[in-house]
């Protein structure tokens, strides 16, 4: 079969070859067994992708998080008439309060760090062996078992808590197959939240590779 | 031989809070597109909750009176095409155990449903990226070449060009698959 024809015979199929060529290709088509055995496998294979995508767009879907966003070229169109008719002496101002705003968040960013760094090895230490291992059974099963955006929590023998929740699966280039887990601990009123990366390292066995905050 | 769904053509021109409304209408759609990209529930979901994200913010961008399915559409191909890029440096996703694929198929589909969506999806994901898209948005989403060259920005001649390729690669890929059941029984 040529190029041609295929061409032809898949616009034909697709509804798409124009009015004035559909009754004479209709006609060849009648004539051609070859061309017809082409034209069965190609709606047959339409047929076929048709009935196996069916049941995705069938199921429930989960809900969208969809929340009132601000577009964002807005603010911007916004800031920039501002300062295209303004004078040009309110840009030295404006430089300086966003050079005072970096400066002030970085040093209140590297504060911060250091306070919830500090905090977490205080409440992670107070978690025992036992509780330890406790707590590596269930992010075993929960990585195991469970799907992305599901919750699973471990409740210790005092007031700590922990929630674990799976939020992406990947592979590695390796090969290994990993995924990431926020882990809530939670004492009493306090908590603490860290981002956890696991690979998988045999059946029900998974080891984390990375703690972020 | 289209998709029978709604024809937006045939509908008045719709204010942008319109289009969100309708886009949220078409999502079991959008969300079957991007399966048949992604290969996976889990990142076909994440894939169209992040179109949408970014089509809210970008809602100025949308021309009243153009389609709005072709608009998400392409969206989510560019949301895609980027995250492949990105893949290539970061290493790839896991399209193989994805539990939710698996038990969200087993408990609403019967088996060989599921079978078939297996087996048709690893076709595709043997395609070019271009070869898939135009299958996808053509065969599987009833796009005509004009709408589905318009997401795709290209020419009508290169659609059908590269929906005639990714055909013949199926047809041959699912004819050779039949041949080795055969062989192995």
């Amino acid at each position: 079969m040529t190029r041609q024809d295929e061409l032809q015979l898949q616009a034909w199929m697709d509804g798409e070859l124009p009015a004035a060529d559909r009754d004479a290709f209709a006609e060849r088509l009648a004539r051609e067994p070859r061309l017809q055995r082409q034209a069965e496998s190609l709606q047959s294979l339409d047929r076929l992708l048709r009935q196996a995508y069916a049941p995705i767009a069938a199921q429930r879907v989960p809900t969208l998080r969809i929340g009132k966003v601000r577009p964002s070229d807005s603010f911007w169109a916004l800031f920039c008439k501002w300062l295209g008719t303004s004078q040009p002496l309110r840009w030295q101002p404006c430089c300086l309060l966003l050079l005072a705003a970096i400066s002030l968040a970085g040093a209140g960013g590297y504060w911060l760090s250091g306070q919830i760094k500090l905090e977490t090895a205080g409440q992670a230490n107070e978690l025992g062996p036992r509780e330890r291992q406790a707590l590596q059974l269930l992010v075993d099963q929960v990585l195991e078992h469970q799907r992305s955006g599901s919750t699973a929590s471990w409740q210790g023998q005092g007031r700590e808590r922990v929630i674990i929740t799976p939020t992406r699966t990947f592979r590695t280039p390796d090969g290994d197959y990993c995924r990431e887990f926020s882990e809530r601990l939670v004492i009493g009123d306090e908590w603490n939240e860290e981002q956890v990366i696991a690979c998988r390292e045999g059946e029900q066995r998974w080891s984390v590779k990375a703690r972020y905050y | 031989m289209h998709s029978p769904e709604q024809d937006l053509t045939q509908l008045p021109p719709l204010s942008r809070r319109e289009a969100i409304e309708t886009a949220i209408g078409m999502y079991p759609r959008l969300r079957r597109f991007a399966y048949g990209l992604c290969g996976s529930s889990d990142e076909a979901d994440e894939l169209v909750q992040t179109a949408f994200e970014r089509a809210l913010k970008s809602i100025r961008q949308w021309q009243p009176g153009t389609r709005v399915d072709s608009w998400m559409y392409r969206i989510i191909q560019n949301l895609w095409l980027n995250q492949r890029r990105a893949d290539r440096v970061r290493g790839l996703h896991l399209p193989v155990t994805d539990p939710d694929r698996l038990s969200s198929l087993r408990s609403q589909q019967d088996a060989e449903s599921g079978l078939l969506l297996e087996r048709v999806q690893r076709c595709i994901e043997t395609l070019p990226d271009d070869q898939k898209l135009a299958v996808l948005l053509v065969s599987v989403e009833g796009l005509s070449y004009r709408e589905a060259a318009g997401v795709l920005e290209i020419s009508e001649p290169a659609l059908t060009s590269r929906l005639a390729r990714g055909r013949r690669a199926l047809l041959e890929q699912l004819e050779a698959g039949t041949s080795r059941k055969m062989a192995g029984s």
